[in-house]
Formats: structure tokens, C-alpha cells, sequence
């Protein structure tokens, strides 16, 4: 897969104190690229950096495998982008923002404008102002703007900010059409690790200012472990028929009455089986796995992360 | 440009600008009327001579229009900034210069135009209506018509550039009551004054702050392209 976007060394410093500081993204042709960091930890700033918004105080944008310059407008038709919250001209209704959307971008097709609405399921609005829309009402008809046009690159910063949980599934949905059938590449950034965790194919996590970590989410996948966890108060008998009867030797004992066995040859059932035939004393037996969020606070250090 | 022009027209609404300027025109002609009605039995009448009637619409339209700037700049520039809507228009593929300049070319057209057709309507209107009651002595003749075209038209051209003059204290402080109080002031420096003895009638002034304001029109441009939006 081609890179499509690459920051190398991308730094801004406010006031001599730098938001981002030194950071190289590599986003990859057709992926999802999931932008994870605690709030305020740079996210929207590398964002805008990418959108021309701000510009960078050191390091470059690579883009098509073209530097980036303050006069570089021609690539912007290329990216379709929400930064911060959705803004809209708010007098006009959606149907109005779209078509100046269109003629600023340069894209006249006049279906795309009522197939993007459709898309998101933004119908029966025509006569009503912006203005008069809830948050995720606008939260929609910025994502149908943004992919109106049919970026090569999507950038959503906080996508599913003000969404409730059928907006979250159906906008989740909707992303993975847009990457799929469209081919398009998009960089969504979220302080919801559950969230980016159920769309991305790569991850990078951001904490103040610094990419701690760029990773595909198959390496990561694999890298969780899964552990049978017996509660007993009979711990040293049970020890004992693991490591005679049953042979194990892959198992650690947490505390007076917790014994966790990693080895993965044996099932809940056969183990369950062994102990109680063992006449071990069993409070509670059960399946358990490192998940991603334990990985995941572990980088971002325990903070700000739901 | 003319695409950019007509996209921020659109965007704005701006053709409801016209119904405003109408009824700035209304007012300053009914003021005028009423002056012309109140004074007419006075020793010193305020307006002793079709010049000094001209004078006075040039003087009102003049002040009423470099503020009605101010409210466009302050819905074009302005409020782009403060709804935060700037983010969006610099995402757009087209050079933020262009951007910028579309909007400002609105501002001095539109108060250029105003102020020339508004000066010649409401003039007209007075004189027709002098025509009837007759309380301006004096005579009409070509050459002075003529010459108060000219000046008409010199006073519009200058006023649009002192219009862009409140652009300046309205981006500093990215603030719509800051864009329209400033305009007020420059209104207020200008026209204040009494009989012959006004800033605004000296040319070398008026030039020099149209000067200022194109100044700050260019600088605004110029320097748009490495600011960051925050």
C-alpha cells in the first residue's frame, strides 16, 4: 500500500511551548487511520496543520508525495475535512451549505447532494436554517459535506462528538461504506478508544504533543493474551493438580486464592473437569483477555481516556 | 473573482443590503426635507444655495454610508472569524488572498456605487421638490452641475477607501462593535465640524485616509496566507 500522507518531524510550537512536537504519521492508501489521544493532546492541531489551517513551525506534510507549502490550495480538493466542531453558514438551510460547498470546491454534480443527505440520514430538513439543527444533526450534515465531494482523504476530527448510540452504529457504518466502496482514505480522531478500536486498521496514539505509538490494529490484535482466571480458597491443591495432573506449567499464582493459567491447550470445560474431580473447592472460573483499553492506558499513561 | 463575489453575495444575502441602503436613503432625504422646512425662517438658513444643499446630502450620505461599510465588513470578515465559518472557506482549494479580496472588493463597490447613486437620487429628489415649494434661492445651471458630479464622484472614491479604515481595529480584535464604533469615529472626524471649516472637505485629508484605508485592505491580504487559524 502507498503512503498517501507522511509528517516528518512536525512540530508547532504557542508561545515557545510546543502542541505537537516532532511527529511522523504515516497514513496509508485506503485505510482507517484511528487518531487516539486524551484531550488536548494535539489532535485538532496536527489536524489543521494537515488542512493548511495552521502552519507548522517545523518539520514538513507530505501529501501525494508532494510537500506541502502555504500556497498549496490545489491538494485541498483532494482532502474533505471536519476540524473541531462542524461550522455551517447557519442562516441557510443544509441543503444551501452543500451547494456552496460544491461551487468553492469545484464539483458540480448535483446528485451527490441529495445522496450524501441520504447517506446520513439527514431527509425532511429542506426548509429549515442550520441554525435550528441539534448537535448531531450537524454533526451528520458536516460528515455528508466532507465526503460529498469524494475526498481521497477524509479527515473527522471527533466525528461522533453529540451522536447518540444509533447515530454512533450508523456513522460507524457509513465510514466503512465510504472506506470500502469509495476507496477513500480516513483519518479519525477520537478521545474513545472503543470507538476507534471498532473502525481502524491503524492507530496511532497521541499524548501532549508527542506520537507515542503508530501501530496496525492486526499486530496488536494478536499481541492480547487470553487467560483462564480460577478463584479458589484451595489454592495449593489446585496448583498441584495443574502442574501434575494436567501438566501445565504456563500459569502464575496472583494471590492467596487467584491462579491465572495462560497456556491456551486446555479449555475452561477440560480444566473445570480436572479441578472438581480433584475435589478442589471452585468459587468462580472464567475466561479473561488483556483487552486493547489495558494496552491503550498503558501508553497514554492512565489519563483522560474512557 | 466575479465567481468569488457572487458566491459571498449569495452566502450572506446580501441583496438585502438593498433594502437597508433604501432606508438610510429615506431617512437622509426626510431629514433634509425637514431642515429645509424648519429653517426657513431663520436670519442665516442653513441652506442658502443649491451648494450648500449638495453639501449637505454629500455630508450625510457620506457619513451614513462609510458606517453601513462597516456592518458589511463585519458581516463578511468579521463574523466568518467569529462563527469560526473561516475555518471552512480556508479549507477551500482557492487562495486565501483571492478569498479576501472578493470580500473587501464587495465592501468599496458597494459603498462607491452607493454613495454615487445615492448622492444623485436624494440631490434629485430635492431639487424636484424645491422646485415646488422654492425655499432654495438660486439657480440651477449646467457648469455647476457638472463640477458637483465631479466633486460627487472624487467624494465616493475616497469615502470607499475610508470605509475599509474600521477592517483594521474590527481583525485586531476579531469584534463586530469594535468594526462599527471605529467606523462611527472616522465618520464622526470627517464630517464633524461646521460651514466650510470640515476635515472631509479638504481634499489632502480625504486622500490620505482613503490612502490608509487601501493600505489596510492591502496588508490584510498580504499577510493572510501565513496566518494561522486557530
Amino acid at each position: 500500500m502507498t503512503t498517501i500522507l507522511r509528517t516528518r518531524n512536525l512540530t508547532k510550537t504557542y508561545q515557545g511551548k510546543e502542541a505537537v512536537s516532532n511527529v511522523n504519521m504515516n497514513i496509508k492508501q485506503g485505510e482507517i487511520y484511528g487518531f487516539l489521544g486524551p484531550n488536548g493532546a494535539g489532535k485538532t492541531t496536527v489536524m489543521k496543520m494537515i488542512t493548511n489551517l495552521v502552519k507548522p513551525t517545523s518539520g514538513e506534510i507530505d501529501f501525494f508525495n508532494e510537500k506541502m507549502t502555504d500556497h498549496s490550495y490545489e491538494m485541498l480538493k483532494r482532502m474533505g475535512c471536519i476540524i473541531e466542531y462542524p461550522v455551517f453558514y447557519d442562516k441557510l438551510t443544509a441543503k444551501e451549505n452543500l451547494i456552496l460547498h460544491g461551487e468553492y470546491m469545484g464539483y458540480y454534480d448535483p446528485q451527490a447532494i441529495g445522496e450524501a443527505l441520504e447517506l446520513v440520514k439527514l431527509t425532511g430538513i429542506d426548509k429549515k436554517p442550520v441554525k435550528q439543527f441539534s448537535l448531531g444533526m450537524k454533526q451528520r450534515l458536516g460528515i455528508a459535506r466532507a465526503f460529498m465531494t469524494k475526498p481521497e482523504l477524509l479527515i473527522l476530527d471527533e466525528p461522533i462528538n453529540g451522536l447518540d448510540p444509533v447515530g454512533i452504529k450508523e456513522m460507524r457504518e457509513v465510514f466503512r461504506m465510504l472506506s470500502r466502496e469509495y476507496g477513500m482514505t480516513l483519518l479519525v480522531s477520537s478521545h474513545i478508544l472503543g470507538e476507534i478500536e471498532q473502525i481502524a486498521d491503524t492507530i496511532g496514539v497521541i499524548r501532549q504533543g508527542a506520537l507515542v505509538e503508530e501501530v496496525a490494529m492486526e499486530s496488536i490484535r494478536g499481541q492480547n493474551t487470553e487467560y483462564i482466571e480460577v478463584v479458589t480458597n484451595e489454592i495449593s491443591k489446585a496448583v498441584y493438580v495443574l502442574e501434575h495432573k494436567l501438566g501445565l506449567n504456563n500459569f502464575k499464582v496472583l494471590d492467596h486464592i487467584t491462579v491465572r493459567i495462560y497456556d491456551g491447550g486446555i479449555s475452561q470445560r477440560d480444566l473445570n473437569k480436572a479441578l472438581v474431580l480433584a475435589d478442589v473447592e471452585i468459587e468462580s472460573i472464567s475466561k479473561k483477555q488483556h483487552t486493547l483499553e489495558d494496552y491503550f492506558l498503558q501508553l497514554i499513561g492512565g489519563e483522560g481516556v474512557a | 473573482m466575479l465567481k468569488l463575489i457572487s458566491l459571498e453575495i449569495r452566502k450572506n444575502k446580501l441583496k438585502t443590503l438593498l433594502t437597508g441602503a433604501a432606508i438610510v436613503n429615506l431617512a437622509i432625504l426626510a431629514f433634509m426635507i425637514m431642515v429645509i422646512f424648519v429653517d426657513q425662517n431663520e436670519s442665516e438658513p442653513s441652506f442658502a444655495s443649491y451648494a450648500d444643499m449638495f453639501e449637505g446630502v454629500f455630508v450625510f450620505v457620506k457619513a451614513a454610508y462609510i458606517i453601513f461599510a462597516s456592518v458589511i465588513i463585519s458581516k463578511l470578515v468579521i463574523d466568518e472569524y467569529k462563527n469560526n465559518t473561516i475555518t471552512l472557506l480556508f479549507m477551500y482549494p482557492i487562495s486565501r488572498k483571492k478569498l479576501m479580496t472578493a470580500k473587501i472588493l464587495i465592501v468599496f463597490a458597494f459603498t462607491f456605487i452607493a454613495i454615487i447613486v445615492s448622492d444623485i437620487v436624494v440631490g434629485a429628489i430635492l431639487i424636484g421638490f424645491n422646485s415646488f415649494v422654492e425655499l432654495i434661492p438660486g439657480e440651477l445651471s449646467l457648469p455647476m452641475i457638472t463640477s458637483e458630479l465631479i466633486k460627487l464622484g472624487a467624494n465616493a472614491f475616497y469615502a470607499a477607501g475610508i470605509a475599509l479604515i474600521p477592517l483594521y481595529f474590527g481583525m485586531k480584535k476579531k469584534s463586530v462593535p469594535a468594526t462599527i464604533v471605529s467606523a462611527v469615529l472616522v465618520t464622526s472626524l470627517i464630517s464633524g465640524g461646521f460651514d466650510q471649516a470640515r476635515l472631509g472637505n479638504l481634499a489632502a485629508v480625504s486622500i490620505s485616509l482613503g490612502l490608509i484605508g487601501a493600505g489596510i485592505a492591502y496588508m490584510a491580504i498580504r499577510n493572510i496566507n501565513h496566518k494561522d487559524i486557530a
